[in-house]
C-alpha cells in the first residue's frame, strides 16, 4: 500500500459518502413527497364522499313517494343560513331500495364545532341528521362549509333568509388533511402542512323545487 | 469487504426508493381513479336525465308513447334503459344511464297537466300592469308579457310567461317577488279543441242541452234547469242528468248559479252568464291543498264567462270555479255602465284568452282611486285542490307536469 492507494481509498471514501448521502437525501424527498400525496389522496377521497352525499340528499329535497304529501316548492326549505339548512326530504328505504317510505322526513346539514383532537386546527365536524335523532357528525377534515341562497331571478338572498324564495343554492366545500405532514415545522405556511381541496357546486336547482 | 457493504448500501436504497415510487404511483392511479370515478358517475347520472327529459318531450307529444327502442345509444353505446309504465292516471318514467360501468337510475312521476291548475292563466294581457298591489296565490301563466310596476307578488308554486319581464320604471324599482318555479319564455298555447272535447264527453255519458234559453241552478244533490223562453224548469237527480259529471248547452248561452255538490264541468261554445252566486255545497279551505271537500266545478266558455248585470249580482257575487275562457275573458255584463257591484269573491282559477276587465275607475287629482261601475273589488283566492284535483274533462295543457323525481 502505497500513498497513491492511500489516496484511492480516501478518495473513494468521499466520492460514496457523496453519493450515499445524495441518495438518502433523495429518499428522504420521495418519502416526503409520497406523504403529501398520501395526505393529498385522503383528502380528495375525503371531498369526494362529502360531495356525493350532499348531491344525494340536495336531490332529494322535497322528494316524497307518496305525491300527495309533496310540498309546495316554497315550503321544502325549512331553515336556511349560511352553514346549516334543514329541508323536508323522503330518506331511502335501503341501499337497495331507494325509495322514500310516503313519510316526509326533515334532514339537516350543520357545520359543526372545531375538532380539537387532531392536529389541523381548522377542521370542523360535518352534522347530518334528521329531526328528532341526535347529531351526528363526521370528521373528514371540513374547515369550510358555505352556503349561498338565490331567487328565482338569480339575486343573492340577504340573511336572515326567507326560505320561501330560494330557487338556487350554491355550495361552497373546503377539505384539508385533518393530520397533515411535518407539523411542527414552523418554516411551512398551513397549506404547505395540510393539504386542501376546495369545491363550488353553481346554482343546486333541486329537481322537486323546480317542477 | 467494504465493497460488499457498498452494494448493500445501494441496493437498499435502491429497493426504498423503488418502493416509495411504486407507492406515489399507486397513490396517482388511485387519485385518478377517485376522480374518474366521480365523472364517470356524474356522467350516468347526466344520461339518466336526458333519458327523463326524451320521455317527457315524447308523451307530451303523445300520451300513449312507449320507449319501444329502448336501450338508446349515446355515443354509439347502448347505455340508456327507458321504461314507462302508468299507475292510475300517473306514469312513472324509469331512466337509467351507464358509463363505463356506472349506472345511475332515475324515477320521475309525472301526470297530465290540466288548465284547471292555474291561479291566473292568460294567452293576452294586452296593456295591463301587475302593480305593488296585486298578488297571485297560485300557479301563474301568461304567453304574454309580464308588466310590472312595484313589486308585485306571485306566490307560485310555479310562475312563468311567454314574453318578457317588462319593468315600469327599471328592474331594481319594479322587481316582482316569486316564490317557487319560475320559468320565463315559456309558451303553453290554449288549445283549440278543448270545447269540442267536452261536447264529445257530454254526449258521452253527460248531458247536452239545446234550447232558445238555457238556464241551469246546481241545488246540491239535484239540478233544475231549463231550455225554453219562457222558462220551464225541470228538476233531476244529478247524477241521473249527467253521471260523467258533464253539461254541454250546444249552440246557446248557458245561465248558471246554486250550490254544487260533487263534481262538475259546465260549459258551451257560446258564453256562459253567471246569474247569481254560485258556490261549493262544502266550501274548502283555499290554502288546503287536500281539503276534504269533494265539490269541485268547472266553468268553460269557447267565448266568455260573464257576470250578468242583475240585481242578484249588485251586491258582491261568490264563485267557486276553475273558469276557462278559450277565445274570451273573464268579465262583467255592461262593464262601463253597470252600477258599482261590491266585490267578486272568487274561490278557483281563472284561464282566459284575453284578460277582461270587470270594474272602471279613475284616479282623481290627490291619487285617490274612484271607481265608476262594476267590481271595484276583487276577492281572488285560489282553490289549492286544484294542483291535483280537476274538474271532469276539463281542457287540457296537452303537456305533462312532474310530479315528483328521485335520484
Amino acid at each position: 500500500m502505497g500513498f497513491s492507494t492511500l489516496i484511492d481509498i480516501l478518495g473513494a471514501a468521499i466520492i460514496g459518502g457523496m453519493v450515499l448521502l445524495s441518495v438518502r437525501a433523495l429518499m428522504l424527498n420521495s418519502s416526503e413527497k409520497s406523504n403529501q400525496f398520501q395526505n393529498e389522496l385522503i383528502a380528495q377521497q375525503n371531498l369526494v364522499s362529502i360531495v356525493e352525499l350532499i348531491e344525494h340528499d340536495f336531490a332529494r329535497i322535497g322528494y316524497c313517494e307518496n305525491t300527495d304529501s309533496i310540498e309546495a316548492p316554497e315550503d321544502m326549505i325549512v331553515y336556511a343560513d349560511s352553514t346549516k339548512i334543514s329541508f323536508k326530504t323522503d330518506f331511502a328505504q335501503g341501499f337497495q331500495n331507494i325509495r322514500g317510505d310516503g313519510t316526509k322526513d326533515i334532514l339537516t346539514y350543520e357545520f359543526g364545532p372545531t375538532i380539537t383532537s387532531t392536529p389541523n386546527p381548522y377542521d370542523r365536524l360535518l352534522y347530518r341528521y334528521a329531526k328528532g335523532e341526535t347529531k351526528n357528525g363526521s370528521n373528514l377534515g371540513l374547515t369550510e362549509f358555505r352556503l349561498n341562497y338565490f331567487d328565482n331571478l338569480g339575486n343573492e338572498l340577504l340573511h336572515p333568509i326567507d326560505t320561501k324564495l330560494i330557487s338556487y343554492i350554491q355550495i361552497d366545500l373546503k377539505v384539508e388533511d385533518s393530520y397533515g405532514y411535518d407539523t411542527g415545522n414552523d418554516e411551512k405556511v398551513h397549506s404547505e402542512k395540510y393539504p386542501t381541496i376546495f369545491w363550488r357546486q353553481i346554482r343546486v336547482a333541486a329537481k322537486n323545487m323546480s317542477r | 469487504m467494504g465493497g460488499k457493504a457498498a452494494l448493500i448500501l445501494v441496493l437498499g436504497y435502491s429497493t426504498i426508493i423503488l418502493i416509495i415510487g411504486l407507492n406515489m404511483n399507486n397513490i396517482s392511479t388511485t387519485a385518478v381513479d377517485n376522480s374518474a370515478g366521480y365523472y364517470e358517475n356524474s356522467f350516468a347520472k347526466e344520461i339518466a336525465r336526458s333519458g327523463v327529459n326524451f320521455a317527457a318531450s315524447n308523451l307530451s307529444r303523445s300520451s300513449s308513447w312507449e320507449p319501444s327502442s329502448s336501450p338508446y345509444s349515446f355515443n354509439g353505446i347502448e347505455n340508456l334503459a327507458i321504461s314507462v309504465r302508468d299507475s292510475g292516471d300517473i306514469k312513472i318514467v324509469t331512466s337509467t344511464g351507464t358509463h363505463q360501468g356506472k349506472s345511475k337510475t332515475i324515477e320521475v312521476k309525472i301526470a297530465m297537466a290540466s288548465f284547471s291548475q292555474y291561479a291566473y292563466f292568460s294567452d293576452v294581457e294586452g296593456d295591463v300592469w301587475w302593480s305593488e298591489k296585486d298578488s297571485v296565490w297560485g300557479p301563474f301563466h301568461t304567453n304574454d308579457n309580464i308588466q310590472v310596476q312595484g313589486h308585485p307578488y306571485f306566490a307560485g308554486p310555479s310562475t312563468s310567461h311567454g314574453g318578457t319581464m317588462k319593468y315600469y320604471t327599471n328592474k331594481t324599482k319594479d322587481s316582482p317577488t316569486i316564490i317557487g318555479t319560475y320559468s320565463p319564455g315559456l309558451t303553453i298555447d290554449i288549445p283549440t279543441d278543448g270545447i269540442t272535447n267536452l261536447a264529445a264527453y257530454s254526449s258521452a255519458g253527460g248531458c247536452v242541452l239545446s234550447g232558445s234559453e238555457i238556464n241551469v241552478e246546481f241545488k246540491g244533490d239535484s239540478i233544475k234547469y231549463s231550455t225554453t223562453n219562457p222558462k220551464k224548469y225541470k228538476t233531476v237527480l244529478g247524477s241521473d242528468l249527467a253521471p260523467n259529471g258533464v253539461i254541454y248547452a250546444k249552440n246557446a248561452d248557458v245561465r248558471i248559479e246554486g250550490t254544487v255538490k260533487g263534481k262538475w264541468s259546465i260549459g258551451t261554445n257560446k258564453n256562459v252568464y253567471i246569474e247569481n252566486d254560485i258556490v261549493y255545497a262544502d266550501q274548502p279551505d283555499p290554502m288546503d291543498k287536500n281539503d276534504p271537500s269533494q265539490d269541485l266545478l268547472g266553468i268553460i266558455s269557447q267565448n266568455n264567462v260573464i257576470i250578468s248585470d242583475n240585481i242578484a249580482n249588485r251586491s258582491d257575487v261568490n264563485i267557486n270555479a276553475a273558469i276557462y275562457c278559450q277565445d274570451g275573458s273573464f268579465t262583467v255584463e255592461n262593464l262601463t255602465t253597470r252600477a258599482l257591484s261590491g266585490s267578486i269573491n272568487l274561490i278557483g282559477g281563472i284561464t282566459q284568452k284575453t284578460r277582461g276587465g270587470v270594474g272602471t275607475f279613475i284616479v282623481n287629482k290627490f291619487g285617490k282611486v274612484i271607481a265608476l261601475s262594476g267590481f271595484s273589488e276583487k276577492d281572488y283566492k285560489y282553490d289549492s285542490r286544484l294542483l291535483r284535483k280537476v274538474p271532469p274533462y276539463f281542457p287540457s295543457t296537452n303537456t305533462f307536469k312532474i310530479l315528483s323525481w328521485l335520484e
